[in-house]
């Protein structure tokens, strides 16, 4: 059926809540996907290069709750094949600090409780 | 015999006469010293006004001209056609800017603008008193050119010239002419055999007579300039005399295989090369090193002509040409450097070029579409873009005609195979302009699936014989992975070196770009010019338009028909230092057999870098020499400024003085106390010149050039920054405050913050007080 709004529209606004370095990556990254490609850990479809992606589209809501944050198991084979020479994998990482603070994370709450009190 | 000097000043129908007191400044003019005439005329651009100064030249009343009127950054040419119809000598005109920089500027202060618009003419009587005429130089060069590469930049370029009337000798590395242009299947856009082109250029360069050929040589050494090079060839043996028929003989009897590539098996080729489809020249070639030499001799016995002759030698010549076109091409990156791609490790990953070699009828598979280690038939066929390419560990650059090469592969797998599965994964298409048609064809006629991802890896499947290519593809998101017999990497352009020309600038690709965007062919070794691919990443369209760029180039340099007037060397005061041939940025000044500079006419661009380093102020462009600077200086009236401080500025004729014209058109005003002088490059203003300004009681001088990088002439602001900055500790001596100086910049719309920089720097002087050396 039709839908009430059929565009999804790019807002950044949410952008402002990203570091600066995780930023810049994600601004820098051309999107070839070969990190998508070279990812072990990638689940059910979120990869390295989708995470870059949907940044760039202001999408964080999407990648902190995502289970791909938490699968990422730094083997760091994507900052290694980056033509770009970009960090993936450390952003990656810095992304969880932003998601275990998420109401809708899918880091497990007793984890959470261990580590924040 | 005394100058005869005639004042002439413009009212610009009223823009100049209203604010100046044209009357009183010509009736003032005319009583200095060396002012024959001075006059007064509504319009000085108009053929009335034109005539009053030709007639009065034409008469002998003044054989030194004096324009006061708009900025002499316009009517440049109607000023110099009036020179040359009477006969003036163009370094006896003088043009003093009363409109941008006086009445346009300065129409709030009347009275200042009156005695700055008095020094200006001052100045330019007191320049043009002691000045010499000097003529263009021309000197006689023999024509001739070396074109280093024999592929299609360099075949075009030589013939070109060739048929220009020049004499060029053209060298080539490898033992025959034609470059990788010789080696394609086809070529896009019309998909025609490159042979008949290169057939068709031969024809025509062998019909001037005018190219003599050396193949198996290289350069070793280049010295020397513009109009004068002499260059050091070695001609590696060839093993075999001209007498050689090219029957191919040899050819059958050598037992030595060689394959055209790491990853191809042998074809035909062996030890001894013949010219294949590009017979030029027709002999053949032993290949030293795969040749197992005089102990086999197969191919001596067999030859019918008795051409082969393994005791030849290298030979070693010297040549003397005018200038150089570097056509020395490309190769393609070590596809074996991109390790997950498996080249040269994995069996069917091959190169755009190996696939090339492949799709010809005389190559190792003959023609057909076959697995070139097990003869397997190809049913897939994956392309992979941007092998080692856009890529920061590898060629950070893209090499721009790799998409387009693929896609006319796709072409050649097609006509062989009509049911194959052909894959590209790509990063971006780049088919500017109709080439977009191949892209179009690639997809609508051939089917070629395109992947949007650049693979992680390609891999061998050991079960199945067959490689596996993974990538994400970043359109769906999903990860695909496909499965074919044979790989193709399009990888990218890196340019052949050429150790004698090593030292030429670079850009950051590797690639002899030249200034871009002005003068893209030339290198700032003047004299020296790069065509085809050597220059950057081009395709064969592009080189032959590069190398007929070269040609036009280089022939209007060697055409002697110099316009520039190159510097004036005072040898009685030299000292013979070599500052000037060492800061020269085009290596236009040498030193001649007596070890005094001299400058090359043909390579000199008259920026006059080497008259602003010279110590001794032996060594100036017309105008420039130090009678004339030191009449312009004397003239000027520090105390005429009216309690305001008097200020000196050199401005540069490319940024600096149009950014202030620009100024003064937009009505910006600014004082009228400072008091401006033009010259080439900020980098020819010499220090003394300012030192003499101080001391006869100016009180500041502002040295205004391009902003750093964007010299016109490369270093000038560079060096002017440096010369003040040694200047200042001389004027601490003199107990002169060294702020008293100062370097600015601007680019050439930079009007408003130029007058912006120079009334801090008016503030700064009207701090400091007035010149201790005032009166």
């Amino acid at each position: 059926m039709h839908e009430d709004r059929p565009f999804r529209e790019i807002t950044l606004q949410d952008l402002e809540r990203l570091d600066p370095v995780t930023l810049r990556t994600a601004r820098s990254c051309a999107n070839c996907g070969r990190c998508g490609g070279a990812c072990l850990a990638r689940i059910r479809d979120l990869s390295p290069a989708r995470v870059l992606r949907l940044l760039q589209l202001g999408r964080l809501d999407e990648v902190l709750t995502s289970r791909f944050l938490w699968s990422c198991i730094g083997c760091r084979r994507c900052s290694r094949c980056c033509p770009q020479e970009l960090d993936v994998a450390a952003a990656v990482v810095r992304l969880r600090r932003l998601a275990a603070r998420h109401p809708r994370a899918t880091f497990p709450k007793h984890l959470l409780r261990l580590l924040c009190g | 015999m005394p100058p005869k000097i005639g004042v002439y000043l413009c009212h610009c129908y009223g823009v100049i006469g209203k604010i100046l007191d044209l009357e009183k400044l010509s009736h003032q003019a005319g009583k200095w010293r060396g002012v024959a005439v001075s006059v007064h005329c509504p319009a000085l651009c108009s053929d009335d006004g034109l005539e009053v100064i030709a007639e009065d030249v034409r008469q002998g009343r003044v054989d030194r001209v004096v324009v006061g009127a708009c900025s002499p950054a316009v009517h440049r040419d109607t000023f110099l056609r009036l020179a040359r119809q009477v006969g003036l000598n163009e370094h006896f005109l003088e043009r003093c800017n009363l409109r941008e920089q006086c009445t346009r500027a300065h129409r709030d202060q009347p009275a200042l603008a009156m005695a700055k618009a008095r020094n200006l003419l001052k100045m330019a009587v007191g320049r043009l008193s002691p000045a010499e005429s000097f003529e263009p130089v021309s000197s006689s060069t023999s024509r001739s050119v070396l074109v280093v590469g024999g592929g299609i930049a360099g075949l075009t370029a030589a013939e070109n010239l060739a048929r220009a009337g020049v004499n060029v000798t053209l060298v080539e590395k490898s033992p025959f002419l034609g470059g990788k242009v010789a080696r394609l299947h086809r070529y896009y856009p019309r998909f025609c055999s490159p042979r008949c082109g290169l057939e068709v250029l031969m024809a025509r360069l062998l019909a001037t007579g005018r190219v003599t050929v050396h193949t198996l040589t290289e350069v070793t050494g280049v010295r020397g300039t513009a109009g004068n090079f002499t260059v050091e060839l070695l001609k590696q043996p060839r093993y075999v005399k001209d007498t050689c028929t090219g029957c191919g003989a040899c050819l059958e009897v050598c037992p030595v295989e060689v394959a055209p590539s790491a990853v191809l098996p042998p074809g035909r080729q062996r030890a001894i090369e013949g010219p294949g489809l590009f017979p030029y020249p027709l002999n053949y070639a032993v290949n030293r090193v795969f040749c197992r030499g005089k102990s086999c001799s197969r191919c001596v016995e067999v030859c019918p002509a008795g051409a082969i002759d393994l005791d030849q030698e290298e030979d070693r010549l010297r040549i003397g040409v005018d200038a150089i076109i570097l056509a020395a091409g490309w190769e393609p990156y070590d596809a074996g450097r991109i390790n997950n791609y498996g080249y040269g490790r994995l069996p069917g990953v091959i190169t755009n070029m190996d696939l090339e070699v492949l799709a010809r009828p005389d190559g190792p598979t003959g023609g057909q579409l076959i697995r070139p280690h097990d003869k397997k038939p190809v049913r897939r066929v994956a392309f992979i873009q941007c092998a080692g390419s856009r890529d920061k560990q590898h060629l950070a650059y893209c090499s721009g005609v790799c998409c387009a090469a693929t896609l006319k592969q796709i072409d050649y797998v097609r006509a062989v195979a009509p049911e194959a599965g052909i894959f590209v994964f790509y990063m971006d298409i780049r088919t500017p302009g109709n080439l977009e048609e191949l892209y179009r064809r690639a997809r609508e006629e051939h089917g070629a699936v395109f992947i949007r991802g650049n693979p992680y890896a390609v891999e061998w499947d050991p079960v199945a014989e067959e490689l596996v290519v993974t990538a994400d593809d970043t359109l769906s998101g999903s990860r695909v992975a496909v499965r074919a017999e044979l790989v193709v990497l399009a990888t990218g352009m890196v340019p052949c070196a050429v150790p004698a020309f090593e030292r030429l600038e670079k850009d950051t690709t590797g690639f002899i770009t030249g200034h871009l965007p002005c003068s893209p062919i030339e290198v700032r070794r003047a004299g020296i010019y790069v065509a085809g691919c050597a220059q950057e990443p081009m395709d064969v369209s592009t080189s032959v338009k590069s190398a007929l760029a070269a040609a036009a180039e280089c022939l209007a340099t060697i055409q002697n028909q110099s316009v520039a007037v190159p510097p004036v060397v005072e040898r009685h005061k030299c000292d013979r230092c070599g500052r000037c041939v060492e800061e020269c940025p085009y290596g236009a000044c040498s030193f001649d057999t007596d070890g005094y500079p001299a400058v090359n006419p043909l390579a000199c661009r008259g920026c006059g870098i080497c008259q602003g380093g010279c110590p001794l102020r032996c060594i100036y462009l017309p105008g420039f020499s130090s009678r004339e600077m030191a009449g312009l200086i004397e003239a000027v009236d520090p105390g005429s400024m009216d309690e305001q401080p008097c200020v000196l500025a050199f401005l540069c004729a490319n940024d600096a003085y149009p950014a202030l014209d620009l100024a003064g058109t937009r009505g910006t005003s600014y004082g009228a106390n400072i008091l401006t002088v033009r010259v080439p490059c900020v980098g020819a203003v010499n220090a003394g010149w300012i030192n003499d300004a101080l001391l006869s009681g100016i009180d500041g001088v502002l040295v205004v050039g391009c902003r750093t990088t964007e010299c016109h002439y490369g270093r000038g602001t560079s060096l002017a920054e440096s010369r003040v900055n040694n200047l200042r500790e001389t004027l601490q001596r003199m107990l002169v405050e060294p702020e008293r100086v100062q370097v600015l910049t601007a680019g050439i719309e930079d009007g408003q913050s130029l007058v912006a920089a120079i009334k801090r720097f008016v503030k700064q002087l009207q701090e400091l007080g007035p010149n201790p050396f005032k009166e």
